[in-house]
Formats: C-alpha cells, sequence, structure tokens
C-alpha cells in the first residue's frame, strides 16, 4: 500500500521524460511521422532520426518556435516553456556540408588608397579583389600574394560602388559624379565611354543575373536624382529610365525570376519588370526612408555558376544551366524580400505573390543600416546605428537572436558562403565574426584605426577583405 | 593712363577649382546623414528656442480672420432679475484640462460646456502624410486674444500641444518627443472634431 504513490509517481515522471515531436522544414511544411522521443535526445541524434526519414545524409539546425535546441530537448522545452503534454513541433534547417573557418588574423594591410576606401567586392570565383574609395581611383588586387595589381583612373569624384559581372570579366563602378564606368580587369582599361545620364549621384549598381543573360550585357543603376536606369553594355546605351520613385533610390535588385526590386527614400518598395520596365507591384509599409533591401537569392544571384561547395568547377557550356539550377534550388516557393529602413524596422515581403507584408520585424531602437540574407535564404541579420545586430527567420520574420558587442554604430554585415557565421564592420573600427551556432562572438578582429565602410567575404570562404576610413585595405584569414 | 591699364589688368579674383575632389569622403548610405553632427544640431536647438521665446511659427494658416465678441459667446442671464450682467457661454470648442473644477455659479464668469468640450484632434503629420488621432495636451495659444488661449478655446488657427509619444519621434540629440505643437486648420464648432497640422 505504502509504495503505490512512488510507484505512480514513477511512473508519471517515466511518462514525463517522453515527448512526441514533429519536424518541419523551414516552409513550415511537416515531414515524417510523430514521433516519441526521450526528452534527452540531442540535436546530433536528432538528425540521425531527420536522415533516416529523409534517407538523407545532410547535418541540420533545429528549432522550436524560435528557441535552438543546442544541448538537449528538455532544455529546449524549458526554456520555450513548451508543455510536455502537445506535439513538439521542431523546424529544421539544413547546414552545408561545406565548412568556412573563421578568419582570426590580418594577413595583410595594403596600402594605396589615398582617401577612404568606400566599396570592396571580390569577383563571383573569389579570384579577383577590387576597391574603390575617395580618391576617385578604382583598384584591383591581386588575391594570391596579397599585392596591387591594377590602377584605373576615370572618375572625376568619389567611387561609391564596385559591382562584377556575374561572369566575372567586368567590372562596374559608379560614383558621386553620376557616371558608370566599365573595366577590363585584365588589362585595367576602361571599356568604352562611361555611362553617363544620372543628374546626382549613384546608389545602387545590378547586374542581370547570368541564368538569364550569360553575356551580363544589362546593367541597372538607381540614383539619389529619383531614376533607375537600365543600361545595355554593349551599345553603352540606356535601354529604358524607370523614373516612378519620388526620392532618392536607395537599392536595386535583379531577382532571378525577371523583376527589379528597388527601394526608395520615398517609403517604398517597388517592383518593376526587367524587361520593359514597367510597374508591377508597389510595396507600402513603411513608415521613413527606406534604407537596403535584401533577396533570399542574393548569393545564388551574385554567384551565378560559381559553386563554392563543388570540387570541379562548371565546364563553358553547361554554366548557365547550373546556375539556373542552383537558383531554383534556393528561390523555392518564389523569392522573398527583406527591407529596412529609418522607421527601426524591417519588413519582410513576398514580392512576387502579393503586395502584402508577410511580417513587420520590430526591435531596434535606431535606424537599420543593412538587412541581409544568409547564402541558404534560410536567415536574415540586420545591422544597426543602435550597435546591436540581430538575427531572424528568412521564412516567417520570428526573432531568433540578438548581437551585442559593438560599441558603436553597425555599418556593414556580411555573411559566410556556409550561413554558419557572418562578419560584421561597425563605426568603432573594428570587424567581428558572429557564430550562428553559439549566438554570440566568434572573432573580434581589431586592425583598422578608423570608422571600417565596407566588407566583403569572398565567395570561396577563405578570405575577408574590409576597409575604411583609414585607407587601408586589410584582408583576413584563418 | 596708369588708371586705364590698371582697370584692364586681370582683377585677382580668388577662384575655386572646381575638378578638385572634396575631402572626408563616405559611403553612399551615410551621404544623406552627413548634416547632423554636434554642431549643428546646437545651433540648431538654440535657434529653436530662440524661435520659441518670440512665439514666431512659420506656420500653415498664418492668418486668421478676427472674431467678434458676439460670436465667441452669448451672454447668460443671471441674479434675481434675470438681467443681461457678467455671464458668458463660450460658443466654440474648448479644451478643459482633466483636473478642472467649476467655480461655484455666483463666481463663475466663463461658462465652457461639455457638448463643445475636446480632449482629442486628428493630426496630420505634413511629411508622412498620415493623419493620427492624439490627445491634446493644451492650447498654446489662440490667435484671437490671450484670453481665449488662457480659457483654451480651440477655433481655427489655434496652436495646440498634443501627445505625440506614440508616432516614436526623436530629437537630434536622440531623446523622445512626446509633446508638439500642431495648428488647427477646421472650424471645430461647425465639424464637431479638431483636425490640425503639425508643426515640424
Amino acid at each position: 500500500m505504502t509504495d503505490q504513490p512512488h510507484k505512480k509517481a514513477k511512473i508519471e515522471e517515466e511518462q514525463k521524460s517522453q515527448l512526441i515531436v514533429q519536424f518541419y522544414n523551414a516552409e513550415g511544411i511537416p515531414v515524417g511521422p510523430e514521433l516519441d522521443m526521450p526528452d534527452s535526445v540531442n540535436p546530433d541524434e536528432l538528425e540521425q532520426a531527420l536522415n533516416s526519414i529523409q534517407d538523407s545524409q545532410e547535418s541540420y539546425a533545429f528549432y522550436l518556435s524560435n528557441i535552438e535546441v543546442r544541448k538537449t530537448l528538455k532544455d529546449a522545452c524549458k526554456e520555450a516553456t513548451h508543455p510536455y503534454e502537445i506535439v513538439v513541433p521542431l523546424t529544421f534547417h539544413p547546414q552545408s556540408l561545406f565548412r568556412v573557418a573563421p578568419a582570426t588574423r590580418a594577413t595583410s594591410c595594403l596600402e594605396g588608397h589615398t582617401e577612404a576606401i568606400l566599396c570592396v567586392q571580390y569577383s563571383p570565383d573569389g579570384m579577383n579583389l577590387a576597391s574603390a574609395g575617395g580618391d576617385t581611383t578604382v583598384r584591383l588586387w591581386d588575391v594570391l600574394t596579397e599585392t596591387p595589381f591594377r590602377t584605373m583612373e576615370g572618375h572625376s569624384n568619389w567611387v561609391l560602388l564596385v559591382s562584377w559581372s556575374p561572369d566575372g570579366k567586368k567590372l562596374a563602378s559608379a560614383g558621386v559624379d553620376g557616371t558608370i564606368r566599365l573595366w577590363n580587369p585584365e588589362t585595367g582599361e576602361q571599356i568604352g565611354k562611361p555611362l553617363a545620364g544620372h543628374r546626382k549621384w549613384v546608389n545602387a549598381l545590378a547586374w542581370e543575373p547570368f541564368h538569364v543573360n550569360p553575356d551580363s550585357s544589362k546593367l541597372a543603376s538607381g540614383s539619389k536624382d529619383n531614376t533607375i536606369r537600365v543600361w545595355d553594355i554593349t551599345t553603352h546605351t540606356v535601354i529604358y529610365t524607370i523614373s516612378g520613385h519620388s526620392a532618392s533610390v536607395s537599392k536595386v535588385l535583379w531577382g532571378g525570376s525577371g523583376y527589379i526590386y528597388s527601394s526608395s527614400q520615398d517609403r517604398t518598395v517597388k517592383v518593376w519588370d526587367g524587361q520593359t520596365g514597367r510597374l508591377v507591384r508597389e510595396l507600402k509599409g513603411h513608415a521613413h526612408w527606406v534604407n537596403q533591401l535584401s533577396a533570399s537569392t542574393d548569393f545564388v544571384l551574385r554567384t551565378g555558376f560559381y559553386d563554392p561547395f563543388a570540387q570541379e568547377q562548371a565546364q563553358e557550356n553547361q554554366k548557365q544551366s547550373i546556375a539556373l539550377e542552383r537558383f531554383k534550388k534556393i528561390e523555392g516557393k518564389g523569392e522573398r524580400l527583406v527591407s529596412c529602413s529609418d522607421d527601426f524596422t524591417i519588413i519582410l515581403w513576398t514580392p512576387g505573390a502579393t503586395k502584402d507584408p508577410v511580417a513587420r520585424m520590430t526591435g531596434h531602437q535606431q535606424l537599420v543600416s543593412q538587412v541581409s540574407y544568409s547564402p541558404d535564404g534560410h536567415f536574415v541579420v540586420s545591422a544597426s546605428h543602435d550597435k546591436s545586430v540581430k538575427l531572424w527567420d528568412g521564412f516567417n520574420g520570428q526573432f531568433l537572436s540578438n548581437f551585442r558587442g559593438h560599441v558603436g554604430a553597425v555599418y556593414q554585415v556580411c555573411w559566410s558562403p556556409d550561413s554558419r557565421m557572418f562578419a560584421t564592420g561597425s563605426k568603432d573600427s573594428t570587424v567581428k565574426i558572429w557564430s550562428m551556432k553559439k549566438k554570440g562572438l566568434l572573432v573580434d578582429l581589431p586592425g583598422h584605426a578608423d570608422q571600417v565602410y565596407t566588407l566583403d567575404w569572398s565567395p570561396d570562404g577563405l578570405k575577408l577583405a574590409s576597409g575604411g576610413r583609414d585607407r587601408i585595405l586589410n584582408i583576413w584569414r584563418s | 593712363m596708369r588708371k586705364l591699364l590698371k582697370a584692364h589688368d586681370g582683377k585677382e579674383v580668388n577662384t575655386t577649382d572646381k575638378s578638385a575632389v572634396p575631402d572626408g569622403a563616405v559611403p553612399g548610405y551615410l551621404l544623406d546623414r552627413e548634416g547632423s553632427n554636434k554642431t549643428k544640431i546646437l545651433s540648431n536647438m538654440v535657434k529653436q528656442k530662440r524661435k520659441e521665446k518670440a512665439g514666431k511659427w512659420a506656420v500653415p494658416i498664418p492668418k486668421v480672420k478676427p472674431l467678434t465678441d458676439q460670436e465667441m459667446y452669448q451672454v447668460v442671464k443671471t441674479g434675481k432679475r434675470k438681467r443681461k450682467m457678467w455671464k458668458r457661454m463660450i460658443n466654440k470648442a474648448c479644451f478643459v484640462g482633466e483636473n478642472f473644477v467649476r467655480k461655484p455659479p455666483k463666481f463663475e464668469r466663463y461658462i465652457r460646456p461639455t457638448g463643445m468640450r475636446f480632449t482629442k484632434a486628428h493630426v496630420t503629420h505634413p511629411e508622412l502624410n498620415t493623419t493620427f488621432y492624439l490627445d491634446i495636451i493644451g492650447v498654446k495659444k489662440n490667435p484671437q486674444s490671450s484670453l481665449y488661449t488662457s480659457l483654451g478655446v480651440i477655433t481655427k488657427g489655434a496652436v495646440i500641444e498634443v501627445n505625440v509619444a506614440d508616432l516614436g519621434l526623436v530629437t537630434q540629440g536622440g531623446k523622445v518627443v512626446w509633446g508638439k505643437y500642431a495648428q488647427v486648420t477646421n472650424n471645430p464648432e461647425n465639424d464637431g472634431c479638431i483636425n490640425a497640422v503639425l508643426l515640424v
């Protein structure tokens, strides 16, 4: 008689340690049956279970609502205050097999620019590096020896942007003088005459994606003079001009499904037909300037046919089909777009489907300077002038984590190609690398003497370049 | 002759080299934000204070039609003889503070009918092109007369203070603004509501 309650408690305890788990993929579709599991199960065991359901050999990260399962399912349930009686919905995000080692040291500090460096960008295959700055020059650097390679002069004022064509054979630069110049990276000579037309400085450049146009012959540019111009590079002429915005255009993206997305200080994001320049949709929702845009397909469109995970790179005749295949894989149900604004919020859109926002992400306490989709399209990271960096779910806009550590406004953020880390550059003169797994600081990279204006992670993941007001281009490696 | 020669000489004029590249390059995302340096914030603040002191406002409605006393209020009969004496009832919309208590009838000179009292106004932000329904904090200035200002009478052209805590406006120094002035643009006594434009 006396030990009966003990027994009951024991049984209850045993029952309590069992959970019913249902896996969901990132788009919210259930995968496999509901599984009965002990609550002491760890992510590795979950991974095995999921791999046996899906017949796959991949690694995954698991999330319960917005909390990552790191040690055991029990801890995650506790943290999420999820009751044991209800089925535990676990969302999984595939992790790429390819791993990037975090950059830990500066292998070289390249001098050359005589004014602040405003933009650096690696070519789509990571084998070339271009930088531009306030000294009106565009410079190319030899990536392997980390030495100066070419200096291209031509602009008459600060050069704000450099952009590699998706085929990697051309480099476009644009500046405060309103002209866009094209350069041959092999010889360092200008291709043809400058593309003149904008009355004020150019804020954004976007190339037509590789899988649509393998010759990289079309380029869109957005400017302070409220217009977007689409240029034909072969004839150096304007194909059409879009003047639908009523204030400065802050960012232009050329999506993979034929749309041009543009954000503007007139508080709107607009979707245009890339062929004709007709307005398709107007996305309203922000209450102040829209600063930046990012699409879930940013990384695949930037790299085109170049696959950092592949052992062998594509042959010349397969490049377009490979680029299309890579795009389709990331695109999923359609491109998603995030826009960040001076009203401290970020909005998630599905521009191909509706003009209504999917989610409005609030939490920043000052203007959001940049947002960026992870290369796999699963996460969004945002940098703000409130010194914080925040991580959001790329599908439903849920807040995931906060990264604090910078002591000045965070200007720029860029992802590593494996989506496991991202780097941020800040006004406080440091570059910091943050880990997705730790949800915290991985490496602190001091070394700049002044504000860091720009940084870029090479698509092959081996190096990170940063530049700023101290005129020195730093290259970081692991 | 020397004078003539001198007149034809080239003049020394300070010319700036237009092809020179300005210093202090900043990236595109900071180009529009250069203006907010500290000295500018300070001088703006000083200017703002001076403006406030002078009571001068660049307002959307700079001139208002003067209203006669007859339009403003009607005389109420008082006393044993029910003669028209000194009691007045205001015919315009009013803002009456939350903790206002009426005086005893014998001493009450101005009656502000409860039906004409307002606590909220539709305020339009001229730059955002959006309208908000905000609480009134007080009447800053009624252009008709200082008496009406103190009584809280709201007529067309009156400057009212509204609670903008919900808009999330921030000063250049980073502090949250909660009270802001707005000018009334309609005749509230005719329309039954107050429409105003925020003064920014």
